[in-house]
């Protein structure tokens, strides 16, 4: 008879193994081996890095994108137009069958993609007569130089200001018809510098482009930050800008296979990610939530049943039996006589 | 500390199991995971020692010697867990002390980054395997369910916590993961109370206030744990049925 005594108490009294090991003698361990792990490993792998895509970023990178947005955004017709709670009433948003969280959220971030993205950044511009050209200005060195880009500054100055006004006197109805006209011609045509003078586009072209100067040279970014404090770390309002047009999904998808998942459990490049957030995540690549409206509500749902589900684990019948029906603690070696 | 650095900066590969995408960074962590759970197992099928003892005995003693080897993989893993925190924590704390700013300024900043990014790895793959051991042992027998809950409330909360890290992350896939999940937070009424978008509310709630609810929920997941643990055993020898 071999049978150490020592090791049965380990198990008596629900199962609890805890009291033979000292608790503290193993967290200290630990904390040695680990620390002692991170810092080496984090010497070996480094630290994910990707640079944030700026409004900038995206006009140099994409600048027919960018007009095209910043034209969607004048028709009414952004991607944010028609989100819903918070950010507008014109639609109710996601809704789980009756229920519609979002719509009893109410109006708390308002948006008004048209102006807050367009027309006063542009009039903010006028204001402080700043342009993309400004920023050129620190490189030239004579004197006739500054003075051809100052002539260029006020020219653009004195067109945008025309254009403001043209704009400002049209009825929404006008404004929508003039920004789907020139996407149009300018989705065809690919480049901005391909689509002539028209005035069916009213003033749409001069903004756009205007627009385009001024996120090129990175003032845009400043402008959409800065509405109620110059020292803003809220990116709400270029963040849904950037959302509302195709680089930045275009970036996404080519950086973690992105498509029409959800990639909350991807990595920066090749770290790994949230690998926790894998099974939620994956209730989105499957029918029918992967073409649903309702999605995100409806996925939300389902993991919120399935996180009480876990909770509540001991007291719901048959779940809490899966551990004696699926015998792991069966596993054992068998041992040789 | 930048040379050292292997590039993990270039594209990941992405392999699809029929609707499940995932990366193949992911799926390293998720096969650590599967190994580390039969480590018990599979050393205690190595180990095999040859003891002259009867055959009913050796079915009992086989089943003592896999329990003791889960008992101390169970160890680890509790120890690991705590441990992994506690680094997750003071890399963290080093970074808020400096600022969202200072993550990718200096090669310190990214070394700490790298730290806190590894840790929180090591902190999950404990949490897994803490979370699965208890499961498949139905650990919350004898009136544990309070125990069970609070781990995995603490759990869903760790996941949570981790979530707003990677959003003020500063980096291409924090701005995109922001901007999807933002959509969550709007369908449920909550976009601007959870405004993903806004970074300095973000990373409030990464550093202030998560971090004090998850102290919170460990310190009564622990002393439930122990305060179980050290009451006196009330039944002896309720597994083994081996021979008297």
């Amino acid at each position: 008879m071999n049978i150490p005594q020592a090791d049965t108490t380990a198990f008596v009294g629900g199962g609890n193994h805890e009291r033979r090991f000292d608790f503290f003698k193993g967290y200290v361990i630990a904390l040695v081996l680990i620390t002692t792990l991170t810092l080496i490993g984090a010497a070996i792998f480094g630290a994910p890095q990707s640079r944030e895509i700026s409004l900038q970023d995206w006009a140099i990178a994409a600048p027919t994108d960018f007009i095209l947005t910043a034209s969607d955004e004048l028709a009414g017709s952004g991607t944010h137009d028609s989100h819903g709670p918070p950010y507008n009433l014109l639609s109710q948003g996601e809704s789980l069958g009756p229920i519609n969280l979002q719509k009893l959220g109410g109006l708390h971030i308002p948006l008004d993609p048209a102006n807050q993205f367009v027309i006063e950044p542009l009039q903010f511009s006028q204001k402080e007569g700043v342009y993309a050209a400004i920023g050129k200005l620190r490189d030239l060195s004579t004197s006739a130089q500054v003075e051809t880009v100052k002539g260029f500054v006020d020219d653009q100055k004195a067109a945008v200001a025309a254009a403001l006004l043209q704009w400002r006197a049209a009825n929404s109805i006008q404004h929508t018809s003039w920004a789907q006209n020139y996407s149009t011609v300018l989705e065809e045509a690919g480049i901005r510098e391909k689509v002539g003078v028209n005035p069916a586009y009213g003033p749409v072209r001069t903004l756009t482009d205007a627009l385009l100067f001024l996120a090129q040279a990175g003032s845009l970014d400043g402008i959409l930050t800065t509405e109620y404090s110059p020292h803003s770390s809220d990116f709400t309002g270029p963040s849904l800008f950037l959302g509302d047009g195709k680089y930045i999904a275009e970036q996404a998808k080519a950086a973690f296979e992105d498509g029409n998942r959800m990639a909350v459990d991807s990595g920066t490049n090749s770290y790994p990610g949230q690998f926790w957030l894998t099974p939620y995540a994956f209730w989105y690549s499957i029918k029918p939530f992967s073409s649903s409206k309702n999605a995100d509500i409806d996925v939300f749902a389902i993991l919120l049943i399935i996180g009480l589900s876990t909770i509540f684990l001991p007291k719901i019948p048959l779940l809490n039996r899966i551990p004696r029906a699926l015998p792991f603690h069966r596993i054992q070696r068998r041992r040789k006589n | 500390v930048d040379t050292l650095a292997m590039s993990l900066n270039g594209p990941a590969k992405y392999i699809h199991l029929g609707p499940l995408t995932i990366s193949i960074p992911n799926l390293i962590m998720f096969c650590i995971i599967i190994f580390l759970f039969t480590i018990p197992f599979l050393s205690g099928m190595l180990k095999i020692r040859r003891r002259p003892v009867a055959m009913e005995d050796a079915r009992h003693q086989n089943e003592i010697d896999t329990l003791t080897l889960i008992a101390k993989w169970s160890h680890i893993v509790n120890s690991t867990m705590l441990a992994a925190l506690t680094v997750v924590g003071a890399s963290g704390l080093f970074m808020a002390s400096r600022g969202l700013n200072w993550l990718y300024t200096s090669n310190v900043s990214r070394y700490v980054h790298a730290v806190h990014f590894w840790s929180v790895q090591i902190l999950f793959i404990a949490i897994i395997l803490h979370f699965i051991g208890n499961f498949w042992r139905a650990k919350w027998r004898s009136r544990a369910f309070a125990m069970w809950a609070s781990g995995t409330i603490t759990f869903f909360t760790c996941m949570f916590t981790a979530f707003t890290g990677g959003v003020v992350a500063s980096n291409l896939n924090s701005q995109w993961i922001a901007l999807q999940s933002k959509n969550v937070f709007n369908s449920l009424g909550v976009g601007s109370l959870f405004n993903t978008l806004n970074v300095g509310q973000m990373l409030t709630v990464h550093v202030a206030i998560f971090p004090v609810v998850i102290g919170s929920l460990v310190l009564w997941h622990v002393a439930l744990v122990r305060g179980r643990s050290f009451r006196s055993p009330w039944k002896r020898n309720t597994i083994s049925k081996g021979p008297k």
